[in-house]
């Protein structure tokens, strides 16, 4: 065979040296090598742990020496659909998410409007950092000592600018306006809030610097008031900006309990056991893990279709990408 | 002429206006985002009788007495004294955090670029799958995840053994999120430049290793720090996983609520403690991580 | 390319399960050469051996933490003492007497959330106590050394002679007041309530709600509410509306024995009309009191009464190390009084029992894991005797304001001495100004066994008709959450007193299977 010169050599060994290592190299995509090692190391870690939450959901866990898990096919699930604290988790967690998400959103948006561009933008930014850099668990001492009745700072300032109406703030269980949650509720709320904007506004920042500049001039060009500026030219580029915060934090938001465990354990009345918070009970008090799996399946379940709800929802409005 | 210099005027001092406007909205943000952490600083340097002194209900000036203490390390000194020092722990958490987010990123942008490069059948499903990973509740794969780490050894009292524990743990939630994270940087990067490479008679790995990676490099900075950031804070699995031997430096903030006694003194400084480390690393970053934004953010 | 993970684990080696909790070293005498040993070769049987203890971080296990060279000294053993939160203690005796591991050869046995439910999975402690080879503490370890009862508390369930741990530390429960506040005071609630402001075994609960009326109308600059109570969901709740449902009367969720528990409980007595009516009393007193009462356990309760909110806190014995503490506590030097927990009110009785000052506790004991090896488990006895013994709980005492749970220390006249100021032993302080504006508050001396101030009123709380041990149930923790979480509602305002326990009763019922 005639030599090919050596710059024409494309990835492809010499015929004569290949041997059979190099042919199975050869056969699969290079691609495929590097992805290789994660996932053998996610499947080892997520594949096992996952068939046994259903396997475990199963049954009824029996934690008495010499007795057995009993099989007891969908009676886990079924029995969660009369209890009342898994409904209640359920509503919590609704309420949760959709009120951390809409306010850390809208406001870390806004933030990141109001900085992009100014004068000692550097500065801000770093300033605003702050929180997110602070454990969850931290946040959860950190409020609990603002908060307190005996010696709260944040209780003290609420109550002495007149916003808060009742005694105490972790501990109120009336849910607000009637339907909303309570008090120590929004509490929790606050913590979060205060904790994961700044994320938020980090991206949101980040993408407004890759709005295309002569989308920007031409807009303005044609005499558009900022308002205008901002629905036509910034908000369409921001859109998969706003989705990667919006996914992200969802992730975190709905898995994360160190915040309350801290802060209420649940209560009180409840009105703070979100989902994730019962499943902990469940599975970590009470010793019940074949239900505490029954839930984690279905909260990992409702995780993922919500996540691929929203993935949905903006893709239609996207640009095809390319590859 | 009169005419567009007054309405000039006019446009100069709204835009005044609004200018003023909204740096007030900025401020009044970082004062929301900062006192918090003001006072918990503060509050870690006075004796605890101190500490609890808030002043009468409307009472503003009371507000002064927040500054009327006598300065005290007693706490700091406490933290890092006798039979409670910290330093094991803080140490615990380094290690851990920085092995997994090394790890984590490592792997992660291999298997990122050859998401974004590969066409391999069924890529957007092992996407999916990878970044679900990251969305599983932490309680809910705790019980199977114990059973792994027991039977393969890790959870005996031995101080490596539980670091490598956490370190396992803390890759399974770094790793995905790497890897969705890395994905777009390298979707970027026209293929163009490997093209070239590969005629210059560079094998894939080379024109990876080479080009590619160093294209990257903010990105993956900006994933190393987040993930960095995730484990240093984690928690739940720590206080699991970690037992006596690998305990970690929020584990051991949590135990100063002990049964008898809320020693808010030295929480506080331990939280002042915690913050550090992760706030300096926040000023490093905080180019990487506009950058590193900026360069993917707009695909996904 | 890459060393994949699994397989780098793997080449460390699977076999590391030699070391599964502690490490044993065998005694190098027969049983019979053992059973006529000194106790002091009985003591070093083991020696060099390694424990491990899994107990809640409490302050006997500080101290004993502190002084475990005695122990290492008088055995040759080490020991790991892990100290955890008590549901942290809960989680991790869980999951690994599920997994049969036996990680903790010994661990903390807390009587109702953490004995109840794993109590066949410790040893019984009769086939040591009567072996031979094992030294003999002082006074030995039968019921009659321990205080009332504590042995059936910590070690007898559900009628099973089994004993599965002997008492390690009691916390009970008594009412802490500022007896200082109440003489400021007494004139201007005499002339409200035509009565004095004090405190005696006599007062009752509505006496009590009379104090939180007043002091939460009066709102004085240096105290705000007259009562904290420990609302807050699991076992401190639970304790708490226990004391006012039993002093009510003595009226108990089921009817099987209160000392032993049963595995089968049948239907429960709430819905019934005493449940109703103390439950809205309950509240009543709720609504006067420390507004953080819903999120407050025994910690947060006790915040609020050293941070001078409240004069008054039913508190357990082992709080008083830190109510007399000037550095933290505005209720040191002096101004604090211990008495018993209130009485019930007789006209808030329609059950017909007796109104009582129900006094209830958490008596932790020491057990051993079932699943460690069998002479792990003769080496973990050795601790248990050491850490269980009249010298040792009285190096506790005398260190930390331990809580004992030997009748002999109790009755020793050194230890009585301590349980009134005046004449308690007290060693001395850096002085504090207890009062900013009052050169003379200053406070230079605290008393040496500082939880001795409390065993005056304990003495007589853990007595007949006072004491309420119970309800030992294997599903314990739960019943807890569903009981409190009601309780919640009720006092939220967002039940009525009748729709929770009627709730409660539905739901206990369910989880037991009762139809």
């Amino acid at each position: 065979m005639e030599k090919i010169a050596d710059s024409a050599v494309v990835g492809e060994w010499p015929i004569e040296q290949k041997t059979l290592f190099q042919r199975i190299q050869g056969a699969l995509p290079f691609h495929f090598w590097l992805m290789l090692p994660t996932i053998i190391v996610l499947a080892a870690i997520t594949i096992y742990p996952f068939f046994w939450m259903i396997w475990l959901s199963l049954h009824q866990t029996a934690m008495d020496p010499g007795e057995k898990d009993v099989w007891v096919g969908l009676g886990n699930y079924i029995s969660l659909l009369d209890d009342e604290s898994f409904l209640n988790g359920v509503k919590l967690l609704l309420w949760y998410f959709v009120i951390c998400l809409s306010i850390e959103m809208v406001l870390g948006t806004a933030v990141a409007l109001l900085i992009n561009g100014r004068k000692g933008e550097n500065l801000f930014i770093i300033l605003i950092l702050m929180p997110m850099m602070v454990a969850p668990i931290v946040v959860g001492y950190l409020y609990s000592y603002l908060y307190n009745v005996s010696f709260g700072w944040y209780f003290w300032f609420l109550k002495s600018v007149g916003f808060l109406r009742t005694d105490t703030i972790l501990a109120s269980a009336q849910p607000v306006l009637g339907f909303l949650p309570s008090i120590a509720f929004f509490g929790v709320v606050v913590a979060d809030v205060w904790e994961w904007t700044p994320l938020i506004v980090l991206i949101v920042i980040a993408g407004l610097k890759g709005v295309p500049q002569d989308q920007m001039e031409a807009a303005r060009v044609d005499g558009a008031g900022s308002f205008r500026l901002f629905r036509d030219v910034t908000l369409p580029n921001l859109r998969s900006v706003l989705l990667i915060a919006g996914i992200l934090r969802f992730m975190d938001n709905v898995r994360y309990i160190d915040t309350i465990y801290v802060l209420t354990k649940g209560g009180p009345a409840d009105s703070t056991k979100i989902l994730p918070f019962y499943l902990y009970n469940i599975s970590f008090r009470y010793f019940e893990f074949g239900r505490g799996a029954a839930v984690g399946f279905l909260l990992l379940l409702f995780i993922i279709i919500l996540a691929m709800f929203f993935v949905n929802v903006f893709k239609k409005k996207e640009v095809v990408p390319v590859g | 002429m009169a005419k567009t210099e007054l309405i000039s005027r006019a446009e100069k001092r709204k835009k005044k206006i609004w200018g003023t406007v909204t740096f007030i909205a900025i401020i009044v943000f970082l004062i929301w985002t900062l006192t918090p952490l003001f006072i918990m600083v503060v509050s870690s340097f006075k004796d605890l009788r101190e500490a609890f002194q808030i002043p009468q209900l409307g009472d503003w000036k009371g507000v002064v007495q927040f500054f009327q203490f006598s300065p005290t390390g007693r706490h700091y000194k406490e933290l890092f004294s006798g039979g409670t020092d910290f330093t094991p722990y803080i140490v615990n958490s380094v290690v851990a955090s920085l092995s997994a987010s090394i790890i984590a990123v490592i792997l992660g942008s291999l298997a990122a670029y050859g998401l974004a490069r590969g066409r391999i059948p069924g890529e957007q499903h092992i996407s999916f799958w990878i970044i679900s990973c990251r969305m599983a509740p932490v309680v809910a794969v705790m019980v199977p995840l114990y059973s792994i780490f027991s039977a393969i050894g890790l959870l005996e009292a031995s101080r490596w053994r539980n670091l490598l524990c956490l370190i396992l743990a803390y890759t399974t939630f770094s790793l995905p999120f790497a890897v969705w994270f890395l994905r777009s940087f390298f979707e970027d990067i026209p293929t163009e430049l490997e093209e070239a490479a590969r005629v210059d008679g560079c094998s894939d790995f080379k024109a990876f290793w080479d080009i590619i990676l160093p294209l990257a490099k903010p990105g993956i900075v900006a994933a190393f720090i987040l993930c960095l950031i995730l484990s240093w804070n984690d928690f739940i699995f720590a206080s699991i996983f970690g037992q006596q031997a690998a305990k970690t430096l929020p584990v051991a903030t949590a135990e100063l609520h002990s049964t008898v006694d809320i020693q808010w003194g030295k929480i506080l400084a331990s939280g002042t403690i915690l913050c550090v480390p992760m706030l300096t690393l926040g000023l490093l970053i905080k180019k990487y991580l506009v950058q590193g934004l900026t360069m993917g953010a707009v695909r996904q | 390319m890459f060393l994949n993970r699994r397989d780098f684990l793997k080449g460390l080696g699977l076999g590391g399960l030699a070391l599964v909790g502690g490490n044993i070293v065998q005694s190098k005498l027969n049983l019979t050469q053992l059973a006529y040993a000194s106790e002091d070769d009985k003591w070093k049987q083991f020696k060099g051996s390694k424990l491990v203890f899994m107990s809640e971080d409490t302050p006997p296990t500080s101290a004993i933490k502190a002084k475990i060279q005695s122990f290492k000294d008088l055995t040759g053993m080490d020991i790991e003492i892990i100290q955890e939160h008590l549901d942290i203690v809960s989680e991790k005796v869980g999951i690994d007497v599920r997994a049969k591991k036996g990680a903790y050869p010994l661990f903390y046995s807390q009587d109702k959330p953490v004995g109840a439910p794993f109590y066949k999975h410790a040893e019984d402690l009769r086939k040591y106590a009567s072996d031979p080879t094992f030294p003999k503490p002082t006074d030995g370890v039968g019921d009659d050394v321990w205080c009332y009862r504590f042995l059936d508390v910590t070690g007898r369930f559900f009628g099973d002679p089994k004993i599965a741990a002997y008492p390690y530390d009691n916390a009970i429960c008594v009412m802490m007041y500022r007896k200082d506040l109440f003489e400021k005071y007494t004139k201007q609630f005499e002339s409200e309530y035509g009565k004095p402001l004090r405190y005696t075994p006599d007062t009752t609960w509505k006496d009590v709600l009379d104090i939180c009326k007043f002091f939460k109308k009066a709102n004085f600059p240096d105290v705000k509410y007259g009562l904290a109570l420990q609302g807050r969901e699991g076992w401190g709740g639970q304790l708490d509306f226990q004391r006012f449902s039993y002093a009510h009367g003595q009226w108990l969720e089921w009817d099987f024995d209160d000392w032993f528990g049963s595995e089968k409980p049948g239907p429960c007595r709430w819905g019934d009309e005493q449940s109703i009516l103390s439950l809205e009393k309950y509240k009543e007193v709720m609504s006067y009191c420390h507004p953080d009462t819903l999120t407050n356990d025994w910690s947060g309760a006790n915040t609020a009464y050293i941070t001078g909110l409240c004069a008054m806190v039913p508190n357990y014995g082992e709080f008083a190390g830190v109510v007399e503490d000037p550095k933290q506590s505005v209720a040191a030097g002096g101004r604090t009084a211990y008495e018993l927990d209130p009485k019930g009110e007789p006209t808030w009785i329609v059950n017909g029992g007796k109104a009582v000052n129900a006094t209830n506790y958490g008596i932790g004991g020491i057990a051993i894991n079932r699943y460690s090896k069998p002479e792990l488990k003769k080496a973990a006895y050795l601790f248990v005797l050491w850490a269980t013994s009249y010298e040792t709980m009285m190096m506790v005492l005398k260190d930390v304001g331990g809580t004992p749970d030997r009748k002999r220390i109790w009755e020793d006249p050194e230890v009585r001495k301590a349980f009134v100021r005046e004449t308690a032993p007290m060693k001395d302080i850096e002085p504090v100004q207890m009062d900013k504006n009052d050169p003379k508050s200053i406070v230079t001396k605290i008393p040496l066994m500082t939880s001795a101030l409390t065993f005056g009123p304990s003495e007589k709380g853990i007595l007949p008709p006072n004491v309420v041990a119970g309800p030992k149930i294997p599903k314990f923790n739960e019943y807890i959450q569903i009981q409190t979480s009601e309780i919640h509602k009720c006092v939220a305002g967002i039940k009525t007193a009748k729709q929770a326990c009627l709730a409660i009763k539905e739901k206990t019922d369910k989880l037991h299977g009762v139809k």
